[in-house]
């Protein structure tokens, strides 16, 4: 008899046995898996992910599978777990559209996929640094609330730290 | 037949409509047509967002221009700027226009380093920096010049003071002023004494209010013999440092060595100490029994610093970290043998010494016998030694 399976169902409803360890890169799964099954699975175990389409649940899984057996630091600080180069695979993993990564980066939030999470919003920070307001505003879909006027005021209070 | 229908609460809540009664009695909502629609959404929630700015300012690549985003990110991003201000002889000025006329942005300064402004400070601007960051102030580092009276006393009100480091200030202070000033710092837990002259007032040293919690105190300029002797230095004190203190004869260092050693864990003497003597601090291992980290120039320790007088054997001594560095000067290159140390690392006297750095200008062979000894037996406790130019 094959091992049960985590069978994760995607917002358009596509089922994806999944082998527990790889799911359990995500410690929401994680930690549903040990409230539900606190002795372990002993039958196949569907979890929902509802807000996951099944395109990028396949990608975030696919990271799950190829780092199921590594282990990520949790004790650094902010500032290390901030400026950490990321990975070379992660770095090419990452190498979709904008659309997917925002996805890939929103399942990683909701599924509590922490190096995922990071190595993603790592992706678009190095993507963005040399933006205008004005792009990034187009990138981020964020809507402009400030007059002209108040735009200038906040360039001129602000100049002296350009200088850096 | 009930005349009312059921009203979905929580749609109405999330996307206010209007109940409206029809022409039958039946009330019923009306949502409007401007709610945000899918489009209208960022592609990411807010808080991930920030997180990459986040991480933006943790690579030092956070810039102004951020702020111009939108009026949310405004409010989100300014404490990120201000937190830790960048501040150089070019922008200064701009900086303290800017915390001048905007009192609101000074409570998000936590660091402000002024080392770099020299020729441009003036002592009305930085008490203004500092009387406007004061509420949220952790570390200030005072600048060479301009750091006079005004400055001094608008230190009283940071509260949240933890580091105070006057090392660069070269105008006379007066240390019952500077006391008077930081007596209330209930946080502040580094100090670091001004390298120029100081004024003091014999008969104060003794009564001198020392912060409660001050655990590094890093003495330079002119501070004075009876100084060392008189004043009680709080027991919170660990980490004490030396540094340009022309005035301090051995005797002092000795006394307040014979007097406060056992307190101290970390203890930092460099050069220049012009009056000390070429063997003044040997008896610092026998007074300084716990330190876990010493630094020490060559310059004031003689041949027998690491013999069995000094050096007793204590088979608890915690000392970790030793640093021996050099001035440099005629004769410096001969002083200390690297038998000695070896023989005291072979004999169990520095059982928890793991990492020894040198400098070159002691003048040892990094190939010869007894060097290679202390880097075997480092190296074993999973140390080493690092020799440096």
């Amino acid at each position: 008899m094959s091992s049960p399976k985590v069978i994760l169902t995607s917002s358009d409803g596509e089922k994806f046995p999944t082998d527990p360890k790889v799911a359990e890169k995500s410690i929401l799964i994680k930690n549903m898996i040990v409230d539900l099954s606190p002795d372990g699975l002993e039958e196949d175990f569907e979890i929902p992910v509802p807000n996951v389409r099944a395109t990028v649940l396949q990608k975030v899984l696919d990271w799950c599978e190829h780092h199921k057996n590594t282990i990520f630091p949790e004790d650094e600080d902010e500032d290390t777990k901030k400026t950490t180069p990321v990975d070379e695979w992660d770095r090419n993993f990452l190498k979709v559209d904008q659309e997917m990564l925002y996805e890939i980066i929103s399942a990683a939030n909701y599924l509590n996929i922490k190096p995922l999470l990071d190595a993603g919003c790592k992706t678009v920070a190095e993507m963005i640094r040399n933006k205008s307001p004005e792009e990034l505003r187009k990138i981020f879909n964020i809507v402009n609330d400030f007059t002209p006027e108040e735009e200038a005021a906040i360039r001129r209070e602000n100049e002296w730290a350009e200088d850096r | 037949m009930s005349q009312f229908e059921k009203v979905d609460v929580l749609r109405h809540a999330l996307t206010p409509g209007t109940l409206e009664e029809k022409k039958d009695g039946k009330v019923v909502e009306v949502f409007s047509n401007n709610v945000e629609s899918p489009d209208d959404l960022m592609v990411l929630p807010t808080e991930l967002i920030l997180y990459i700015f986040e991480i933006l300012y943790y690579r030092n690549q956070l810039k102004p221009k951020f702020l111009r985003i939108s009026k949310l990110f405004h409010i989100l991003l300014l404490p990120m700027i201000y937190n830790y201000p960048v501040l150089k002889a070019t922008n200064f000025f701009a900086f303290v226009e800017t915390i001048s006329n905007n009192k609101k942005i000074g409570e998000y300064v936590k660091q402000l380093d002024l080392s770099y402004i020299i020729q441009s400070g003036k002592n009305a601007f930085v008490a203004k920096l500092l009387k406007r960051s004061k509420k949220n102030l952790i570390n200030f580092v005072a600048p060479q010049t301009s750091f006079g009276l005004g400055p001094l006393f608008a230190l009283r009100n940071c509260e949240k003071l933890k580091i105070l480091d006057l090392r660069l200030v070269s105008e006379t202070l007066n240390l019952n002023e500077l006391f008077n000033s930081i007596r209330n710092l209930k946080d502040l837990e580094k100090l670091s004494f001004p390298r120029s002259s100081i004024e003091i007032d014999a008969e104060m040293i003794s009564q001198i209010h020392w912060p409660p919690k001050l655990s590094a105190l890093r003495i330079s300029g002119g501070i004075s013999d009876e100084f060392l002797v008189k004043s009680d230095l709080p027991l919170s004190i660990t980490h004490l440092e030396f540094a340009h203190c022309p005035m301090i004869k051995d005797y002092s260092v000795t006394t307040l060595f014979a007097k406060f050693g056992k307190n101290l864990k970390t203890l930092k003497i460099e050069y220049p100490m012009p009056k000390l003597k070429e063997d003044s601090l040997d008896s610092i291992f026998r007074f300084c029994p716990n330190l876990t980290t010493l630094l020490v120039y060559v310059d004031y320790i003689s041949g027998g610093f690491f013999d069995d007088d000094n050096l007793l054997y204590y088979p608890d001594r915690p000392l970790r970290n030793l640093y021996i560095d050099s001035s440099g000067m005629l004769g410096t290159s001969t002083k200390l043998h690297p038998l000695d140390l070896a023989l005291a690392l072979t004999d169990g006297r520095l059982p928890n010494v793991k990492n020894i750095r040198c400098t070159a200008k002691l003048g040892w062979d990094p190939q010869s016998e007894y060097v290679s000894t202390i880097i075997e037996i480092l190296e074993e406790r999973n140390g080493g030694l690092y020799l440096g130019y």
